[in-house]
Parts: C-alpha cells; structure tokens; sequence
C-alpha cells in the first residue's frame, strides 16, 4: 500500500476499519457466513425431501457415533469413525509418502542450474493444467483390469491372461490417487525454501566430518523445516477431504470423510448430517492448522532469533 | 585456560581418518613419517573446470610443499587460482591431475568429510539453526566423540577465541568479527592437522582485521596447526605468512618468504602485484647464478641480482622499490633526474623523477623532521640506487 493513501486512511482506528473492510467484507461473505449456516444446518432436523426443518436437534452428531436400534435405544456405531479413521490414515499416510518422494525431487531440483531448474518446476506443476477428475480416470485406465499395468504382464507370461494387479478399488488406489494428485503441493514449499538455503553449509558439514546423510540430517533438513511443515499441512489439510480420489479408485465400498459429506446432501438427502460431517472435517484441519501454525512459529523464532 | 593448553587436548590421536585397516595403515604412515616430510605436497596438480570448449583451467600444473607448523598463505588477485588450491586440499573438488599428499599419504580420493583438515570458510558458514556452542561441537559429534569430552572441548575452544559468554546465542545475534571467532573455534575443536583459511578476513572493517591478524598468528603459534591462508591482500599476506605463494592465471609465480618476495621478485607479475616498484627496460650483460651487469636504455650500466634465470644479451625489465632510490645532490650518483611532482602521504612522500631518456621513476623519501632541504618542481637531481635494490625479472 502506498504511503500516501493506506498510510492517511490508517492512521485513526476509523480509517484503518474502513481500509480493511473490502477484505473483512469479502472473508465475510465468502467464508464465515457459509460455515455459520453449515453450523447451523448441522445442528437441524432433516427434510426427507432434502433441506431442514427449521428446529434443534443434536441428532446429526449423534448419528456420527451411535444408531437407534428397534427399541429406539442408542446403541454405539463406529461405522462413521471406520471412515475417519481411513481417512486420517490415508491422508497421513499420503502426506507421509509425498515428502518422501517430494522432498528428494525438491532437493534434486534445486541443485541443479538455474535454466534447468524453472524448466523442472514447470514440469512439475503441468498436471495442475488438467481437470482433476480426468486425471483420476487416467488412474482407472492404468490400474484397472486388463489397464496399462496388466497389459504388459500378460504379454510376458508373468500373469495369466485372466488375473490381475487387482489394485484398482483398494485402498492403495486410493493412496496413489492422493499421492499423485497433492506431491506437487509438497514440492513446491520444501523447493522454496532449499532454494534459500546456502549450499556452502553443506561444504562446511563435509569438511566437520558429515557424511552426506548426516548433512542431509543435521543441516539440510532442520534448515528446510518451514518449507517441509508448509508441505505437509498443504497436502494433509485437501487429502483429508478429498473426495475424487476415494469415489472413482476406491470403488463405492471404501467411503473417506469428503464422500459421506457428498453422499449426505446427494442420494441419502440428510443434510444435517452432511453438515455435521464436515463440521467434524472441519475440526481436524483446524487442528492440523493451528499444530502447524505452532510448529512454524517456533522454528521461524529459532531461526530468526 | 591458555591455548597452550588446548591444543594438548587437541592433539591427541585424530579421530578424523577413516576408520579400519586402511585407514589405520595411512594414520601410521602419517605419524612415522614425522617432522622431515612436508604437511602438504601437491605435485604437478591441474584441476579443469567444465569439458569441452566450456573447459577452464583454474590450475595448470602446481608444485608446492607446505612444511608442518607452517603460516602458509597463497595469495593472488580474483580467479588466480588459491581459492582452487585450497578446494582441492579440502576436498570439496576433485583434481584433475596430478597428486596431493597430506603427511605422505596421497589424499586425492579421499572424500572431504573423511580428511584431518578444517576450513574457516570466507562468510564463516556457520549453521544458522545452531547454537554457537553446538556449531562448535558439530565436528566432534560426526567424529562419535564421548559427551562429556564433546562438552569440555567447546568450551575450552570457545575460551580460546573470548566467545564463551555467548555459548547458546545463534549466530544471527552475533557481528561479523565474533562469527569469525566462532568460526575459528569451530574449525580448531576438532584438532585437525592442517588449518584451511579461505580470505576469513576479508568481509571485517580494517580496525578488526588487524585485530584479527595478530589473533590468528597468535592462534597458530599456540596450536602449531599447520596454516593454509588464502587471501588477495598483500598487507596480510606479508604480515602474517611465514612464507607464501604468489598465484596468477592459475599458475604459481613464485614461493618465498614475505621478504623474499619482495625484495626478490621473480618475474614482472609478483614485483608489481607486492608492493609499488619502479619497473625499468633494460639490456642484460653478462649473467651469472646470482647477479647480473644490465644497461639502461641511457647507456649507464649498473649492478643487479637475479631471481630467475636471465640469459645476456637479451632485453629485460629490473625492479626496484621505491624506498630503494635515492635522491641525490645534483651532479652526483648513477643517473640524472629532475624532479616532476611530490606527494605527500604523512610518514612518507613521493617523488616522482624524469629520467634523461623520458622514464618516470617514483621514489619514496621518509619525512623525518629536518632530514631533507626542500627541493623545488623542477629541479636537477642526482639518482642513486641502494646496494641489492635492482632486480632482474624474468620476462
């Protein structure tokens, strides 16, 4: 902002409220009045034919955790919190992988010179320019039954003509699909911030008697922690509600968090419960933020101290 | 606790070869070999940077013995050669061609992390994420040494450069000068054999650069590691080194000690890059090993010695410092001269002379109160030449 308008409008309080308020307006607008009416939604009774009742109830929250059976008892359900849980886990365990591929490629990249490293970059943000549901299809083409994977291995006699890599509509697709749709996310922070680090620390670990290892260890990777932990909450944060992913290579069975809350407002028409879902969705990436909002504080005192 | 001290810690058996038989057999070659073999030996190293028609030469062959104990400096202008030099004893690239040997033992495939020398690096290169004591005690946890002795050794060497009040600072907290300290200690803890000094001064204000050249000289006295100091400043070059090497174009001009160097200048390049010197054309005489008779395009002829090789009756140049000429009463000494212009530089003045033949020659005159009548712009002197100060360069 220029000195001479921002800094004559944000000298009484007045003026800084009023300077501030397109972008108080647009968060307003866009973010905090839809999660209040989600919140809202969430805490209402369903409409058969889609929509709410307008009056309280808690139910939608209870049904994440417990069922009526037939004499109208609560009776505890962990159906809804097998779904959390594979999703937590798939997103963690995509998170993990992502920056044990993403970090070597980052690393890979950043040592080399400067004309081949934009061309790198740009190489790897190319999948971003297709839809991502194209993309996903492209994973069922190659997973799949007789796909671009079986295919060759019927041809060399390593499978019969009728078997399969039987991939397709697991888990580990779905893993695969998070993987390949988020590494881009977690290499461009953990790039970022290599690019800033001062290789002649990696000489000077080599010459105190680091290995390579040990320099990775002890220099590289505290020094690359905030481009890391922006990566990992970058991926982690999308991967938890994904949804893509899990419907089209994980099959109908194998539901994550993003595809119950879809389900809720589609086909099932209870969208108190949808709502409650993603308030539940909601939480666990407000955690991850605020873990990571921690985490980069410390770390960004340490290192600025 | 005294330096003295410190480094009889220090110099314990090194812990920074490479561990089984190999390494045990270098080691005790090492230590049999003893105080006759010099520290360091290049032979015949040239080290190419690139291939092809990209290819750069950044050494063309260097010879150099560095002795044990010694403060020894390579010095030269940007891109002579001396940082390359001192990459390559470290490790960080590999030669070309030809052989390093640390302590007899050829050290040329030897990874950097695996070789007993340390580098105080030129922008210090301290981890920014570490504390003062822990970039201190870096090296001495990759070498798996004990906690207890880990802990004792840095602050003993944190003692050593004065920085043990602000052991658990980061080094963003600290100047310039006390970085450098801490990148001293961390490069003396491990005790290593030889010392690797890339122009650790040169990013100091002049106050404490001069600190700083009696600190290490006193630092290399105390430890009698052996010093390998680059820097393209003469003034700590001569000041410091118990002998140096002069570097141009990646080819080393000539080895000496400080005074050697400058009143024995080789050839046209170390006489003029040392110092301020008259360079004069002349033609050689006779020549024999240590001394010559030249004649100046005036016709007078006069006495100098050689450093290098001269053949006579072959066109030379012939240095000689400024401090060196004389100015005389008018009529007297070897050649005639008038006085073209003066400045004065406080403890100092030059003179600057027009030789008979139309040559320029400065020389310097000490401006000690009452010593020299005022001479006026313009007037007829007498030149005279200290005895030893011509020297005969190799073209």
């Amino acid at each position: 902002m220029s000195a001479g308008i921002g800094g004559g409008l944000a000298e009484s309080p007045r003026g800084r409220f009023l300077a501030l308020a397109p972008a108080m307006l647009v968060i307003g607008i866009f973010m905090l009045i839809p999660l209040m009416i989600m919140l809202a939604i969430s805490l209402m009774e369903p409409n058969v034919y889609g929509g709410v009742h307008r009056q309280f109830s808690p139910d939608a929250y209870v049904q994440f955790l417990f069922q009526r059976d037939f004499d109208d008892n609560l009776v505890f359900n962990p159906g809804y919190l097998y779904i959390l849980g594979r999703s937590l886990g798939l997103a963690g365990s995509a998170t993990l992988i992502c920056f044990l591929l993403g970090f070597p490629v980052a690393w890979y990249i950043v040592r080399r010179p400067a004309h081949q490293r934009n061309l790198l970059i740009f190489l790897v943000t190319i999948p971003f320019w297709t839809n991502l549901l194209i993309r996903a299809y492209a994973w069922i083409i190659i997973l799949g039954r007789g796909g671009v994977i079986d295919t060759p291995l019927h041809w060399l006699g390593l499978m019969g003509p009728d078997a399969s890599i039987s991939v397709l509509y697991t888990n580990w697709a779905i893993l695969i699909g998070l993987v390949y749709t988020y590494l881009p996310l977690m290499i461009l922070p953990i790039y970022a911030s290599l690019e800033r680090l001062d290789f002649r620390l990696f000489e000077a670990a080599a010459d105190l008697y680091s290995s390579k290892w040990a320099s990775m260890r002890h220099v590289v990777v505290p020094l690359a922690l905030p481009g890391i932990f922006a990566g990992v909450i970058l991926v982690f944060v999308p991967a938890l509600g994904d949804f893509i992913s899990a419907q089209l290579l994980g099959g109908s069975r194998r539901l994550m968090l993003g595809n119950l809350v879809q389900l809720q407002f589609s086909t099932a028409r209870n969208w108190p419960f949808g709502a409650a879902v993603a308030v539940i969705l909601l939480i666990f990436v407000l955690a991850s933020m605020l873990a990571y909002l921690r985490l980069n504080r410390k770390t960004g005192l340490e290192l600025s101290k | 606790m005294t330096a003295a001290a410190a480094f009889a810690q220090g110099s314990e058996p090194h812990h920074a070869v490479p561990s089984g038989a190999a390494a045990d057999e270098r080691h005790a070659r090492m230590r049999q070999a003893g105080a006759a073999l010099p520290a360091i030996r290049f032979r015949d190293v040239v080290k190419v940077y690139g291939s092809g028609a990209a290819a750069f030469t950044a050494l063309h062959g260097a010879n150099l013995d560095i002795a044990d104990n010694e403060f020894f400096t390579l010095l030269g202008p940007s891109g002579s050669g001396k940082t390359t030099l001192l990459r390559l004893l470290a490790g960080f690239e590999a030669v070309t061609s030809g052989e390093i040997h640390l302590f007899g033992a050829e050290i040329r495939d030897l990874p950097a992390e695996r070789r007993p020398v340390n580098t105080v690096f030129q922008h210090y290169a301290l981890f920014p994420h570490l504390t003062l004591a822990q970039n201190v005690a870096f090296g001495l946890k990759r070498l798996r040494q004990p906690a207890a002795q880990i802990s004792a050794r840095v602050a003993e060497m944190l003692a050593l450069v004065h920085m043990e009040h602000l052991a658990e600072r980061l080094p963003g907290q600290l100047s310039g000068g006390q970085q450098q300290r801490v990148a001293l200690a961390r490069a003396l803890a491990p005790a290593p054999k030889v010392l690797l000094l890339d122009e650790p001064l040169s990013a100091l204000d002049l106050k404490l650069r001069q600190a700083m050249r009696e600190e290490l000289q006193r630092l290399q006295r105390e430890t009698g590691i052996t010093f390998v100091f680059v820097t393209h400043d003469q003034d700590e070059a001569l000041s410091m080194s118990d002998r140096i090497a002069v570097l141009s174009e990646g080819r080393i001009q000539q080895i000496g000690t400080p005074d050697d160097l400058y009143n024995r200048p080789h050839n046209r390049f170390v006489a003029d890059f040392i110092g301020d010197t008259n360079l004069l054309e002349v033609t050689v005489l006779e020549a024999d090993a240590g001394g010559a008779r030249v004649r100046l395009s005036g016709g007078v002829d006069l006495p100098a010695l050689t450093g290098a090789p001269v053949v006579p009756g072959s066109r030379a140049s012939i240095s000689v410092r400024p401090e060196n000429v004389i100015v005389t009463e008018p009529g007297t000494g070897k050649l005639r001269a008038h006085l073209t212009g003066r400045s004065f530089l406080g403890a100092s003045s030059l003179l600057t002379l027009a030789l008979d033949d139309g040559s320029q020659i400065t020389a310097r005159r000490d401006n000690r109160l009452g010593r020299y009548p005022d001479t006026a712009a313009g007037a007829e002197v007498g030149i005279d030449f200290a005895p030893g100060a011509l020297t005969v360069l190799a073209s």
